[in-house]
């Protein structure tokens, strides 16, 4: 403790003040000096000289990358670029279209039992349009048709059916 | 469209992210010329547009990595300070290996060739990104001290005492003497 009443630690601490203060004084003088070169005003507070030409260089350079623009060439490159990788990240039309179907169809994969009920709906409608053996041809139909054309189609309606269910189970 | 020009650069990045091309395209216009002002200080002249269109690429394929949280040109500066890297690296420059030319190691030497040293410094990460950051807000892309500390999410006290660590890590990164002498009023 010296004459005044201060403990050693009382004088780092203040120390330790007095020198924070004139970092945040440096650093404002710094700010405002700053200001002043890229708004093109003579400066009005002291710097120290290797931060007042560091400050110049930065200045005249980002004068100059301002003052550049950029060209159209660069936007039709950058837009080029950007396309083609806009489509390998989030493909193309068809294939947006696709992933939101599977996304669609994925909670069915999720929930086997809406899917089975799903697929035994579809086969069910399927059957009852099928199936009307005593009916007269109805072109681009199987009504009338004999059996093996009836036999085709289910087949074809549950591989349909199985490619959807395996659409949407897929990752 | 003009009521996604409204609408703030993180929101959009958010759109971009599910899909959405005309918000990405926003941001495209947006940030070209922020991209390019930050790669005119960093870079030789005849490297920025190679590196302007890298960072773009980059930019979508990494856009749903984006978190909605993160301030959409923080997370665009670090794609940038990324690609000027892979640049200096492509060029088998690193800061180890550039050897500063004694005859233009001094500013007092040419301010031209200074500057380029300047500029590879800066780019071959001498600076801790978040000097580099602070210089580029406030140099490239010409924000206020009050804009720079918004963006930096810190205080203008704080972000005015970052600068000044930052111009003087940067001032002797360059090896500009130290002189006693002080400029200005």
């Amino acid at each position: 403790m010296d004459g005044n009443g201060k403990t050693a630690s009382d004088e780092k601490a203040q120390r330790r003040a007095e020198a924070a203060e004139s970092q945040a004084a440096d650093a404002e003088a710094l700010a405002a000096y700053t200001d002043a070169v890229l708004e093109g005003r003579e400066p009005t507070v002291a710097v120290p000289a290797e931060q007042a030409k560091t400050v110049h260089v930065l200045a005249t350079r980002a004068a100059a990358s301002r003052a550049e623009g950029v060209s159209p060439r660069l936007r039709r490159l950058i837009k080029e670029r950007v396309d083609a990788a806009w489509r390998e990240v989030h493909g193309t039309t068809w294939t947006q279209v696709l992933g939101r179907l599977r996304g669609a169809l994925r909670g069915y994969a999720r929930r086997p039992v809406w899917a089975v009920a799903v697929a035994l709906v579809v086969f069910a409608l399927a059957a009852a349009f099928l199936v009307e053996p005593d009916r007269q041809a109805i072109p681009g139909t199987a009504v009338g048709s004999g059996d093996l054309g009836v036999v085709l189609i289910v087949v074809g309606v549950l591989a349909v059916v199985a490619l959807v269910l395996g659409l949407a189970s897929r990752r | 469209m003009s009521e996604l020009t409204e609408l703030c650069d993180e929101t959009l990045a958010a759109r971009a992210k599910n899909g959405d091309r005309a918000a990405f395209d926003i941001l495209c216009d947006r940030y070209l010329p922020i991209v390019c002002r930050r790669l005119r200080v960093l870079l030789p002249v005849s490297a920025v547009e190679d590196v302007a269109q890298e960072v773009f690429v980059a930019v979508v394929r990494s856009i749903k990595s984006y978190r909605e949280d993160a301030q959409f040109r923080t997370w665009v500066a670090a794609i940038i300070r990324h690609k000027v890297a892979d640049y200096y690296r492509s060029e088998q420059r690193s800061p180890q290996t550039v050897e500063l030319d004694p005859a233009i190691h001094s500013p007092s030497a040419g301010s031209e060739a200074w500057r380029d040293q300047t500029v590879a410094l800066m780019a071959l990460q001498q600076l801790k990104a978040e000097y580099q950051e602070v210089i580029l807000l406030r140099f490239a892309e010409g924000l206020p001290f009050k804009g720079v500390a918004e963006s930096l999410g810190v205080s203008l006290e704080a972000a005015k005492s970052r600068y000044r660590r930052a111009i003087q890590a940067l001032a002797e990164a360059l090896g500009v003497e130290q002189p006693d002498s002080v400029v200005g009023a």
